[in-house]
């Protein structure tokens, strides 16, 4: 099976090592990669503050990429959430661009969405005896619906002890521009989120979004917690060389 | 014309933020109902179908408005009583006042009603020299202190028992004890001789029937019920779109708000007022008085995306799982319609996508409200589709509209994307330390102020990817 | 047609996207509840155990009785219980049928319409307890249906501390469906009432401190009696 990286403007800038980890997962699965070039970002930022133009000729480099792909594989749920709801929208006077982007919607999937659903592969032979506690993300969690494929995974990860988050369903507070934006309002969310991460006593802090876990990680670092936080991709590769030595445990 | 508080949205923010007593008691009232409507909707079962219901009735409603207002005032005119179309708030206070002073009424009671809040309907009536009572409670207290709503369900739940008691002290003139039952028979005697000698009687409209001109009331106090039973003369003052076709769609709305608001299967009064009272009955109102109102709504019909903030039926639910909303209350809106929901309309009835239209951006776009919605209105959708608008109208800040030029510049070629990346790796060294950077210069220290932003890692993932093969 | 309404319903028109008001009944697919709801089926006793788990989870009464005599039992008990000193009573001939009140140390006032309204809500808010028929008794949601109307005053469950209220098995319905649907079928006719009031317990509100109250402006209590008549 071939299947091509979408890597997103987050990972690809601030976090190599969480696309780096899912590829590294996806070729144990048996699945081939390859990672076009031309993809930059689907334009979100652009897009939520309603600048259009801006967001249409930036999302063009990711309609452009994944043209020939067969498969398409993402380690964040927000940026195909922006193309499956609103690329029709944004490009709904370039009927072109607008097919390749329905087509491409069709063929794009989210990391632990595609590890379920498409590979149908739920145990990688992880061990990983921590806490655990895992951040949904909004929308990952609501428009893309991938809660149960993450739980899937995480529940046969040996050792683990999943602990719920509290309000887990209530938003971090990054919100993309709305961080920088109304950073007051960011500030209280995060800190409210910060504090029922920090009430589970949990090792290790998972999600699907790095833009999510960004936010949350610079809040816990300020407020001086060194707790875990991870992509799940990351969990899992973590968890497939446990005991190795070779595998230093992922810091940041 | 609206008046523009002075304060813009983040100053309003940051200073709900700050009341550290208000946000408190909005968390606890905020997670009590949406834990409340989780509970009722379970035990309801099919909560989905329910919305999908909802959403089919309220958008057939809408569509076909025009035919379903012209029945309701044919069947309210044809059981006696008045129907008074009204484009504006201007007019409709003037009606509201000419009732009045045609019955040389001194005092009127009012069950809450966000609409005659819309119109501004008490400072009118105080300066035609009538005394306007609030009933509901939490109106009342609000009444009392000053202040508006800060909330669609429980709108004085920033007010804290104390606070309510030393209100009802000065009313009293001696000293009420803080505690619920005590404060409640306060106001429980004080308000009963009001509804026993007011003149007139106001209230909104929950939902209007068409098939029989009915106007229906959905309450727990039963100052709905006092207000509507013992005046002789009664106003209701609708939204034009808060209006049902019959009593079967009134059954899937019954089931559908209730649970909303608060968790509950009925309230303890839903009042269907069909007309005055018959010949032989000896309370309820001798004349009836609907005013149907615009006043901005038909703007918003106009637009394909916009008219599905008509369908709102006014539950709150959204008010309770927003995660702005829990930190900035309600009077940071400034609006009467607060919430993901007033964020939406306010701008739109008030017609100023600039000022008002900033309340788009109260909100990360979550999608909280459009999942806890009944009648499935996508508000996430319409809160982008206002931020969109409102930078086609050219209201977005001259350095904002820049930095995205700048950043479209960067990222639209592989080339220039990688450039960008390679000098911020460069001009960044100054603020990283430990691979973070703690303090940012502008607009960066926005983010920095409160949390770490993470130094770029010097090679991106695609350099590495790059370097594999 | 006043101008008025002329005026507004063409801007809603003109808004929709057509030239003039719509005048013809819109075509619809489906109306009111999901058909699975429509055609649920209960069992022979559902409506009353509902109907009677449901107000007592919102501190209500429900108290069976198998005739007048006993329903007048209960009511005096319950008068007793309360120190009632007055009673005003809807003057309805099922509820005169089963509650004979005529008893000396309670002041007993019907809602006649033979009488002055003022004497009438004078007699209401002065009353400890207000007793009515309910027309129809919801199950699913312990709700009363109250059919306004001469001699059915709105303000004999609505002015006194107590609201009690007397009916028979037969008025159970299981949903608020039978009451639209009935509803439905007096649109036009004398049947059709100037008010209905649905009651499902007592007044409340959390207003302060999101702390319950129980009796803001409405009664403090809502007891129930239902004549076993099956």
């Amino acid at each position: 099976m071939k299947a091509s990286i979408f890597i997103t403007c987050i990972c690809d800038m601030f976090y190599p090592q969480a696309g780096e980890a899912m590829c590294r997962i996806l070729e144990h699965s048996g699945v081939q990669l390859d990672f076009p070039e031309q993809q930059i970002c689907c334009g979100q930022p652009a897009l939520n503050s309603g600048q259009w133009d801006d967001a249409r000729e930036v999302g063009r480099t990711v309609l452009k990429a994944f043209k020939n792909s067969e498969y398409v594989v993402a380690p964040a749920g927000s940026c195909i959430s922006a193309i499956r709801e609103y690329f029709p929208v944004l490009y709904a006077k370039e009927p072109g661009n607008r097919a390749i982007s329905e087509e491409l919607s069709a063929k794009l999937f989210e990391f632990s969405e595609f590890m379920v659903k498409i590979l149908k592969i739920e145990d990688l032979g992880s061990i990983l005896p921590r806490k655990v506690t895992y951040h949904p993300s909004c929308h990952s969690s609501r428009l893309l619906g991938i809660d149960p494929y993450v739980h899937a995974l995480l529940s046969n990860i040996k050792g683990l002890e999943y602990i719920e988050l509290p309000q887990a369903e209530n938003c971090c507070g990054f919100g993309g521009t709305f961080s920088v934006k109304m950073p007051e309002i960011s500030e209280a969310m995060v800190d409210e989120k910060v504090t029922s991460i920090l009430k589970t006593r949990a090792d290790i802090l998972v999600g699907t979004d790095m833009s999510c876990l960004m936010n949350i990680t610079g809040r816990l670092r300020k407020q001086g917690s060194n707790m875990k936080v991870m992509h799940i991709a990351e969990l899992l590769d973590e968890g497939m060389n446990y005991g190795a030595q070779t595998r230093l445990t992922f810091a940041r | 014309m609206e008046h523009r508080p002075d304060l813009h949205l983040r100053d309003r923010a940051r200073n709900g933020i700050q009341d550290t007593q208000m946000r408190q008691a909005i968390q606890k009232a905020v997670d009590r109902l949406s834990s409340n409507k989780a509970k009722a909707t379970q035990e309801l079962g099919n909560w989905d179908v329910w919305r999908e219901q909802g959403k089919r009735i309220r958008k057939h409603t809408i569509e076909n408005l025009d035919y379903y207002l012209a029945q309701l005032a044919e069947n309210v005119r044809k059981n006696g009583g008045f129907v008074h179309f009204v484009p504006t708030a201007e007019e409709a206070r003037q009606i509201v006042l000419d009732i009045c002073k045609k019955h040389n009424a001194k005092m009127v009671i009012k069950s809450k009603s966000m609409v005659s809040e819309e119109i501004h309907l008490n400072p009118a009536l105080e300066h035609a020299g009538i005394e306007a009572i609030e009933t509901d409670l939490a109106e009342y207290i609000l009444q009392l202190a000053g202040e508006a709503p800060s909330h669609i369900i429980v709108p004085a739940i920033h007010k804290n028992r104390h606070q309510i008691a030393e209100l009802f002290g000065k009313v009293a003139g001696h000293p009420v004890e803080s505690d619920t039952p005590s404060l409640t028979a306060f106001a429980r005697k004080i308000l009963r001789n009001k509804f026993l000698t007011a003149d007139v009687g106001i209230t909104g409209c929950n939902f209007a029937v068409a098939q029989t001109g009915s106007v229906t009331l959905v309450t727990n106090e039963g100052n709905a019920r006092l207000t509507t039973s013992l005046p002789k003369v009664l106003i209701s003052i609708m939204g034009m779109e808060r209006i049902v076709p019959t009593f079967e769609d009134l059954e899937v709305l019954l089931t559908l708000l209730p649970r909303s608001a608060t968790g509950q299967k009925l309230t303890s009064y839903v009042s269907v007022i069909n007309k005055t009272r018959n010949v032989d009955e000896k309370d309820g109102a001798k004349e009836f008085h609907l005013l149907i109102l615009d006043n901005g709504r038909s703007r918003m019909l106009e637009d394909d995306e916009f008219r599905q903030a008509l369908h709102c039926i006014r539950c709150g639910a959204c008010f309770n799982v927003c995660p702005v909303y829990r930190q900035i209350g309600g009077h940071a809106y400034a609006s009467v319609y607060g919430g993901p929901i007033g964020s939406v309309i306010t701008p739109l009835l008030l017609n100023d996508l600039d000022f008002w239209g900033e309340l788009a951006f109260a909100s990360s776009l979550c999608a909280a409200c459009s999942s806890s919605c009944p009648v499935k209105i996508p508000l996430h959708d319409l809160l982008l589709a206002l931020r969109h608008r409102r930078a086609e109208a050219g209201y977005t800040p001259f350095l904002e509209k820049t930095a995205f030029n700048l950043w479209r510049r960067f990222f639209k070629l592989p080339a220039a994307y990688k450039f960008a990346m390679k000098m911020a790796a460069i001009g960044q060294k100054p603020f990283v330390t430990n691979g973070f950077i703690k303090a940012g210069p502008p607009p960066l220290s926005n983010w920095t102020n409160s949390r770490y932003f993470p130094a770029l890692p010097g090679k991106t993932f695609r350099d590495r990817w790059r370097e594999k093969q | 047609m006043a101008i008025d309404e002329r005026d507004f319903l063409k801007t809603i028109a003109k808004s929709l996207g057509r030239a003039e008001p719509l005048t013809k009944a819109p075509k619809r697919n489906e109306e009111g509840p999901p058909s699975f709801w429509q055609e649920q089926k209960f069992e022979a006793n559902a409506p009353f155990d509902f109907f009677k788990k449901n107000l007592e989870a919102l501190t209500g009464r429900v108290e069976l009785a198998a005739n007048a005599e006993e329903a007048t039992r209960i009511i005096g008990d319950w008068l007793q219980e309360l120190k009632a000193k007055s009673v005003i009573m809807w003057e309805h001939p099922e509820l005169k049928k089963y509650i004979r009140l005529e008893m000396s140390g309670i002041k007993l006032d019907y809602w006649s319409p033979a009488r002055d309204e003022n004497q009438l809500v004078a007699a209401a808010e002065q009353a400890d307890v207000g007793i009515t028929w309910a027309d129809y008794a919801i199950g699913y949601s312990g709700t009363l249906a109250l059919l306004c109307g001469p001699g059915k005053g709105r303000s004999v469950s609505l002015l006194p501390h107590t609201h009690i209220a007397v009916f028979s098995k037969s008025n159970l319905v299981p949903t608020l469906s039978s009451v639209m649907h009935d509803l439905t079928r007096f649109i036009g006719t004398e049947k059709m009432p100037s008010v209905i009031d649905f009651i499902t317990g007592p007044s409340r509100t959390s207003d302060i401190e999101m702390d319950l109250s129980i009796g803001v402006h409405g009664p403090f209590r809502v007891w129930t009696i239902v004549i076993d008549d099956q």
